[in-house]
């Protein structure tokens, strides 16, 4: 018998009636007949999101009933129903039902406005809506974030009796002027009480030699001091025995209102700055008390009051200077804690980064996970005895001792005094070592103990031997935080990017922290050339990465902070970048000079049109760089006293030493003797130098006289608004008139740029294209009043056919214009467009590598209210993102940033190191091994336990059931994806649960133990599988 | 940590399994995509010879613009002097620039084993011996290529309308389409993508392959796969394996996965096409890993190519591998100074170490890596362009002039390519295997030249027109009293129209644009388009497709004239 081909309506279900659909044309069903089998059939792959395919069959056209499901076979090349009825003649209707619109939002406002969804996020958005979070997350200053909290611990210093503030300071170095004189001054008008002045010659003697059961003996080198070469140096007699006053400290005297020790200490009072002979108070020093070319060492106590400005000590000629009161503020001791694992290796290590000095105290070490709990495994941990056997100080921490002048508790601590970088190794290595320690193999022990750093720029690490984690403290992002923002030079960059992984991963503040690293990538700096930049006065490799880490949290923070204030506009984003040193030094800036017949640096006025604000080849000229060039000469880095870092004006010094402080002065390390220029006082800082500057000669964003000299173009009236933007910009001048200005008030010129840029539209227009490149998808092309290029057809506003992505990026225009860049508005109008909420932007963007092990570890990271995680980072994804595609953050050398887009990220290379990446995070760490057998660091510290996230999220009875385990997995990492077009991968994610080892051999899911390894393996082998799938690259 | 004494870890894939199952349907499917495109239904045979006459290509990107007036020096124009108070390279004593010949070869007459024995011992503008112009001594191992009559310099290359931007352009030089930002597919892509259509399903899986970062523009595109390494001794393999059975498994399972279709999205095809990609290729590497970690054999150069009567580098006789290279000591300099060992004559005879004999600053070996990888691809598999890229050139500040002030300084950078031409020449002669040096070129890109002026910052700014570095057996180069390999700088080169020759003094050729720029006289593309089509075989049909526009005669790309934006221009130069 012979059918008509009956046809089929299509038509789309909708469940949500707001919801809008791609435009996707409607499909055909095929249906084919032999005798009286029909079938039907229709390909896979239909529609985005596709959550269920629903046929309908009927003999009237009025009176459809749903096929069952069941009866319809899936396959990869489609979707097949077959039936033997005998009817004559059937309608079919399909109808494709999409993710409803209120998933499709969650996932959305997840993967966009979060680094994707964390199991738990999943659930309590889903409970309070996508709206909800959409206006949580664009408020952050309202969710507390106690990732990233920190309270600070001062013990010895502001607070308690003034007698108690003493600050010590102790440097070493080498005479070259035997008989002084020694001179003690104030560099500004000032006061300050000095007391225990000590200069000593420096000896060392060999003590202490240990014999190993090896018979390899151990000596142990000590230093110790000669005496004091000075006289009257505790002030306990009036200040003109010993003492000759210049002229401007006449009024200084031995003062009996503080003492450091005895009854009297010195009461510096400075009329006029100090600098050497006449101007200081000075002491000749005996003939012979001192060797030229000795070490030696000085040592004071100052107590600083309001009053109290840059105080110096040092012995005539450069051989040794100790100052005050220009150091990061009162030392404050912290606390640190580590649970571990021990090895059963018997030693307990202390150790520095690099030379230097801090003190550690109350060192103790428990058996178990909780610290201070129970009996201390180390003795004399409170160094109140000498430092004797058990306790070793070796190699280049050799020179540490028992301190009795600064102590958390009791009266002593270890002074860790250190020549170069700390190890462990027994007795062999750099450390003050205890040795004999009672621990047994994979016991867990938790170390704590107080520090109290003093060198910039290194890091306190105790450990015990072999301990596979990181055992250095505040390894916590919170750590790290405050560590930080005491700008103490003791964080390194590998250090800070631990920080901010650890926040995208666990932060509160999700959509702050995809738009903190959205701007610090749009502003970009290079922190490698800001450690070229320092290298010259420091000479220490350490030292300078800390230093150059500090200038990119300095912005970042800024950053931070602007982004928490509602009323927060894209100029004070862009002014935080102009102050930046980090990128002053970057786009050379720092050198650019303006006076004379210097022709200024154009690298900043180039890359702030094209980059940061209008984008390239819109809206300006290279003669407008030429021009706007001229603007930024002056704007210069240079170091300064650390009360002026938001003081462009300050005092300063350059690199090369010239200005009020002579950066060579200050030669060695605090405590050592080391021949660098390691302890530079001072902050580096936005400074503004009026004598580079060179005036305005024309104005910027002109339109200019055919011909004219590059090097100083003519202007014959001001660029206007391309006819594109339409009314009511379009003709509107935006040319910037910048007044000719004089002496600091130049600096201006700087601000009335950024200021104008902030607010033009094709800044606005630059800025949204990159957002909405961040929040929807890459197909934004980037904006040109060029009119033959296509890009400007693109953005011809007054075009009524324009793109939906045209008519968005119009209205963000349009908010910027009308709230003056006020980032919060345009982020409503992207979050609330049509494009955001459909299926248009979901799924479209492939992950960049940092959002692919962000999301892989939050995928898997659920946190309990103990605090207990399913998955682990301690943030160090640096090596990974390496490998990925050379994404080194802050650490970006070209201008441009890193691309949002997929493309210039996929290649087979970087997708096999994703892969690689994912499989080994779903490892067991033990079983993590290359080829040869060696411990494989492809996920580094990174572990997942998807086991322990299943039995916490499903209930019991679900455990052994292959389909409610594989739905789990499916529904979280595809989240935003239909069942309909996942049902391929839930066919594999099922099979791979059932089938043995060897990939053909069946073995039920159901039949496992699930507390045994088999169990787990499997899991862990079906979450690799769906993590290494295409569908997880994309958001 | 869960079951950690369970040594049956299930979650990774070897290479060899992976590709066991998916080899044989990903360049089909990866090709399948391509016969939707109307022009290739229409072609049905093959055109041209890329990839059929065993012409390879290797590129060297040096990004952030290559001062070309400070590696090409226009020596003899009086205004190159006074532009530049510190950078200038100074004229060697007694030497008469304007004298025709062979380029000079600066090696210390000293003895060798010397602490004064430098391998950059010079500190002048070396003699090119066309007349006119000078090599920025950090070029010196350039002459010995130059005189072979395998390189050609070509100077004062640019393209219409020349935006200053680094990224326009760099977009520019990789898309082949000047001033057009919406092109996201590269030159080199277009032109594997001729192979790929031409050969179908016999064409290799290994086509263009760079090894740097991440996938370059001038080898993307989203209708066939290229393949980028990051670390090119790290691809062989996917995952952990530790147990045969679960490797099995889980690859088999990934393969079946990766076939699922999904409904198009933005880089969805791309995604597709790379994971594939991966998939064919893993093979291949896998194969070189051994040649790649140099076990058991190392490269080394030998110098009697070059007319010493030593084997040795440099004239270096008394220079010896030092221990743990592997080296043969009866040959010289390691071709690739991968790491300091093998850096030059780093160890003096007498034991001592020694930076002044590096060939390249030690801050190159990852590039010297990649360059060995890209070298080695195209002479043992069937790769037909490879390449890599260095960065660093963007000297605004600081550029440093004859002698580097810092490791990123431009004569330390200029070390880097100097070298790179001289020892690939030397690999791809000495150790031939399906690539001598007569069917490789290799060819420098940097996206635009430096102003003519120094700045205060002792650096230069961005500006035109810069220079193309080509070299391979087949190229044109120098020969004796008829050619000389230096292209567009000499006033007295009557092979350039008369009017496109080299103008010197302050109005002249360095100050052609806005009076500090030097103007360009012979596109990129014409170097490129050149390359491809008469080197590795294209005809003139697919070059216009390669790069569009190139018979477009407002270009005049092929006989030269007045380009797009009214410059003139020459014809093409015949470069190989």
């Amino acid at each position: 018998m012979q059918y008509r081909v009956v046809v089929l309506t299509v038509c789309l279900g909708i469940l949500a009636p707001t919801f809008l659909f791609g435009a996707d044309p409607p499909t055909q069903l095929d249906l084919t007949v032999s005798n009286t089998v029909k079938t039907i059939t229709w390909p896979r792959a239909l529609l985005p999101a596709l959550d269920q395919n629903r046929l309908m069959a009927a003999t009237n056209i009025t009176n459809f009933a749903q096929v069952p499901g069941s009866n319809i076979t899936a396959l990869a090349s489609g979707y097949t129903w077959r039936t033997t009825n005998s009817f004559p003649g059937q309608f079919y209707n399909l109808e494709l039902i999409q993710l409803s619109s209120n998933d499709l939002l969650r996932a959305n406002v997840l993967n966009r406005l979060a680094y994707g969804p964390t199991p738990d996020e999943l659930e309590r958005v889903a409970a309070i809506g996508a709206e909800a979070y959409i206006n949580e997350q664009l408020a952050p200053e309202t969710i507390p974030n106690p990732i990233e909290s920190y309270t600070v611990v001062q013990t010895n210093s502001l607070g308690s009796t003034p007698n108690s503030n003493w600050n010590i300071v102790t440097v070493t170095g080498t005479v070259s002027s035997a008989t002084g004189p020694f001179y003690m001054y104030l560099r500004e008008i000032g006061n300050v009480y000095i007391d225990s002045v000590r200069l000593s010659l420096l000896f060392t003697n060999i003590t202490s030699c240990v014999t190993n059961t090896n018979n390899v003996v151990t000596c142990v080198t000590n230093y110790y001091l000669g005496t004091n070469v000075l006289v009257n140096s505790d002030f306990e007699q009036p200040l003109g025995v010993g003492w000759t006053l210049g002229a401007n400290l006449v009024q200084s005297s031995s003062s009996p209102d503080y003492a450091c020790s005895g009854n009297f200490s010195c009461r510096m009072v400075s009329t006029a700055p100090g600098s050497t002979g006449g101007s200081s108070i000075q002491q000749n020093i005996a003939a012979g008390a001192l060797i030229n070319g000795h070490r030696c060492v000085l040592s004071f106590a100052y107590l600083p009051d309001s009053d109290s400005r840059l105080l110096t000590l040092r012995l005539s000629g450069t051989g040794i200077i100790g100052s005050g009161m220009d150091d990061s503020g009162p030392p404050s001791w912290i606390y640190a804690t580590f649970t571990g694992q021990s090895t059963g290796s018997r030693f307990l290590y202390g150790y520095l980064s690099g030379p230097g000095e801090a003190w550690v105290d109350d060192v103790k070490l428990v058996s178990g996970s909780v610290a201070e709990a129970g009996p201390n495994l180390l003795q004399n941990g409170g160094f109140e005895s000498p430092l004797g056997p058990p306790w070793f100080a070796v190699g280049n921490h050799s020179g540490s001792a028992i301190d009795n002048t600064v102590a958390y508790s009791g009266s002593g601590s270890l002074r860790v005094l250190a020549t170069g970088n700390g190890s462990g190794n027994q007795t062999n290595g750099n450390s003050v070592v205890q040795t004999g320690i009672l621990v047994t193999n994979n016991g867990t022990y938790t170390i704590s103990f107080w520090y109290r750093p003093a060198t910039q720029g290194r890091r306190v690490t105790v450990r015990l031997s072999g301990q596979p984690a990181d055992q250095s403290p505040d390894r916590l992002a919170s750590g790290f935080k405050r560590r930080l923002d005491a700008a103490n030079w003791g964080v390194s960059l590998d250090e800070m990017r631990r920080w901010l992984c650890q926040n995208a991963v666990g932060s509160s503040h999700q959509l702050l922290e995809v738009l903190t690293q959205f701007f610090e990538n749009h502003f970009v700096t290079y922190h490698s050339k800001t450690r070229d930049f320092l290298d010259p006065p420091y000479n220490d490799g350490p030292l300078e990465d800390a230093i150059a880490t500090d200038l990119e949290y300095r912005e970042v923070s800024r950053w931070r902070t602007a982004l928490l204030s509602p009323n927060c506009t894209f100029y004070d984003l862009l002014k935080i970048h102009a102050e930046s040193p980090a990128e002053i030094i970057y786009l050379d800036t720092v050198g650019s000079r303006g006076d004379a017949n210097n022709l200024a640096n154009e690298n900043y006025a180039r890359e702030l049109f094209e980059l940061f604000c209008m984008g390239v080849d819109n809206g300006y000229d290279q003669n407008d760089i030429v021009a706007m060039s001229r603007a930024w000469t002056g704007w210069t880095v240079r170091i300064a006293r650390r009360e002026h870092i938001d003081n462009p004006f300050a005092p300063s010094v350059n690199r090369n030493g010239q200005g009020d402080i002579n950066l060579m002065q200050f030669g060695n390390y605090p405590g050592l003797g080391n021949s660098t220029v390691s302890n530079i006082i001072g902050v580096w800082t936005f400074i503004f130098d009026q004598s580079w500057h060179g005036t305005n000669r024309a104005p910027i964003l002109s339109e200019w006289v055919p011909g004219t000299p590059a090097t100083n173009p003519v202007a014959m009236g001001p660029k206007r608004y391309a006819a594109r933007f339409g009314p009511p910009w379009a003709g509107r001048s935006y040319q910037i008139n910048i007044p000719r200005r004089t002496g600091t008030n130049a600096i201006q010129d700087g601000y009335d740029v950024i200021r104008s840029l902030s607010t033009n539209l094709h800044t606005a227009e630059y800025l949204s294209v990159k957002l909405c490149s961040l929040f929807i998808h890459d197909g934004f092309p980037n904006p040109t009043t060029q009119t033959n290029l296509p890009e400007y057809a693109f953005y011809d506003y007054t075009n009524p056919n324009r793109t939906p992505e045209a008519e968005l990026i119009r209205r963000c225009i349009v908010t910027w214009d009308q709230t003056g860049g006020r980032i919060r508005d345009v982020l409503r109008t992207i979050f609330d467009s049509d494009l955001f909420r459909s299926h248009a932007g979901s799924r479209q963007k492939v992950k960049t590598p940092l959002e692919f092990v962000i999301s892989a570890v939050r995928a898997l990271n659920s946190v309990d209210a103990a605090g207990q995680a399913t998955a682990f980072t301690d943030g160090n994804f640096s090596t990974q993102l390496g490998r990925m595609g050379s994404m080194s953050l802050f650490n970006r050398a070209d201008p441009d940033g890193y691309p949002e887009a997929g493309p210039p990220w996929i290649s087979a290379g970087t997708l096999a190191e994703r892969l690689r990446f994912v499989q080994t995070l779903l490892t067991v760490p033990a079983a993590r091994t290359n080829l040869n057998g060696t411990a494989n660091g492809d996920a580094g510290n990174n572990t997942a336990d998807p086991v322990a996230l299943l039995k916490r999220k499903l209930p019991p009875p679900s455990w052994n059931n292959a389909g409610d385990v594989a739905d789990f997995f499916l529904a979280l990492l595809f989240f935003g994806e239909g069942k309909a077009n996942l049902d391929l991968y839930r066919v594999s994610a099922v099979s791979f649960l059932n089938t043995a080892d060897n990939g053909t051999t069946p073995s039920l899911f159901s039949g496992l133990s699930n507390t045994g390894p088999d169990y787990d393996t499997r899991v862990r082998g079906m979450v690799s599988l769906l993590m290494t799938l295409q569908r997880f690259q994309e958001q | 940590m869960r079951h950690s004494n369970c040594s049956c870890n299930l979650n990774v894939i070897t290479r060899r399994n992976f590709l066991s199952r998916s080899a044989k349907t990903s360049l089909a499917v990866a090709l399948s995509t391509l016969v939707d495109i109307p022009l290739v239904v229409k072609r049905a045979l093959a055109e041209g010879s890329i990839g059929l006459n065993g012409k390879k290509l290797l590129f060297i990107w040096l990004r952030g613009a290559n001062d070309g007036l400070n590696s090409v020096i226009p020596i003899l124009d009086p205004s190159y002097d006074s532009s530049r108070p510190t950078l200038a390279i100074p004229p060697a004593q007694g030497t008469n620039y304007s004298t025709a010949g062979p380029a000079d070869f600066p090696v210390s007459s000293a003895d060798p084993a010397s602490p004064d024995f430098d391998t950059y011992h010079f500190g002048n503008a070396i003699r090119l011996g066309n007349g006119f112009a000078a090599l920025h001594p950090s070029l010196k191992f350039l002459s010995p290529v130059y005189n072979a009559g395998d390189l050609a310099l070509i100077h004062r290359v640019a393209y219409p309308r020349q935006s200053r931007s680094h990224f326009d352009s760099q977009r520019y030089w990789e898309n082949g389409t000047p001033n057009n930002n919406l092109a996201n597919d590269g030159i080199f892509y277009r032109t594997m993508l001729e192979y790929l259509i031409d050969q179908g399903a016999n064409a290799s899986p290994l086509t263009g392959v760079s090894i740097q970062s991440s996938l370059p523009l001038i080898l993307r595109g989203s209708e066939a796969p290229m393949t980028n390494l990051t670390d090119p001794l790290r691809y062989d393999l996917l995952g952990i394996p530790n147990s045969s059975n679960a490797n099995f498994k889980a690859s088999m399972f990934l393969n079946q996965a990766n076939t699922y279709p999904f409904p198009s999205k933005q880089s969805r095809a791309l995604l597709q096409l790379q994971y594939e990609n991966m998939a064919t290729t893993l093979d291949e590497f896998a194969a070189l890993r051994p040649i790649l970690e140099e076990t058991g054999n190392t490269f080394q150069d030998d110098a009697r190519l070059d007319g010493f009567t030593s084997a040795k580098t440099d004239g270096d006789t008394s220079w010896v591998p030092p221990a743990g290279t592997n080296g043969n000591s009866s040959l010289g300099y390691f071709l690739f100074p991968t790491t300091q060992l093998k850096n030059g004559g780093w160890r003096r005879p007498n034991g001592t170490n020694d930076a002044g004999k590096y060939v390249v600053p030690p801050s190159l070996q990852t590039l010297f890596e990649r360059i060995k990888a890209a070298a080695i691809i195209l002479n043992k598999t069937d790769a037909i362009i490879a390449g890599t890229e260095f960065g660093g050139f963007d000297t605004h500040s600081q550029q440093g002039g004859a002698a580097s002030n810092n490791a990123n300084s431009h004569p330390e950078l200029n070390k880097g390519f100097g070298w790179a031409m001289y020892a690939l020449r030397k690999y791809f002669t000495l150790y031939e295997d399906r690539a001598g040096w007569d069917d490789v070129v290799v060819v420098t890109l940097t996206e635009f030249g430096r102003t003519t002026i120094e700045n205060a910052d002792l650096g230069t700014d961005h500006a035109e027109a810069g220079v193309m570095f080509v070299a391979g057996g087949a190229v044109n180069g120098y020969v004796p009293s008829v050619r000389s390999g230096v292209y567009n700088c000499n006033p007295n080169d009557t092979t350039v129209p008369a009017e496109l020759r080299w103008v010197t003094g302050g109005s002249g050729s360095m100050f052609g644009v806005s009076g500090r720029y030097l103007r360009r006289v012979t596109d990129y593309r014409q170097v490129l388009g050149e390359l491809i089509r008469d080197h590795l075989g294209a005809t003139q049909n697919q070059l216009n497709r390669i790069i569009p526009g190139y018979a477009n005669p407002t270009e005049r790309l092929l006989a030269g004239g007045a380009s797009i934006d009214g410059a003139q221009i020459r014809g093409e130069l015949g470069i190989v």
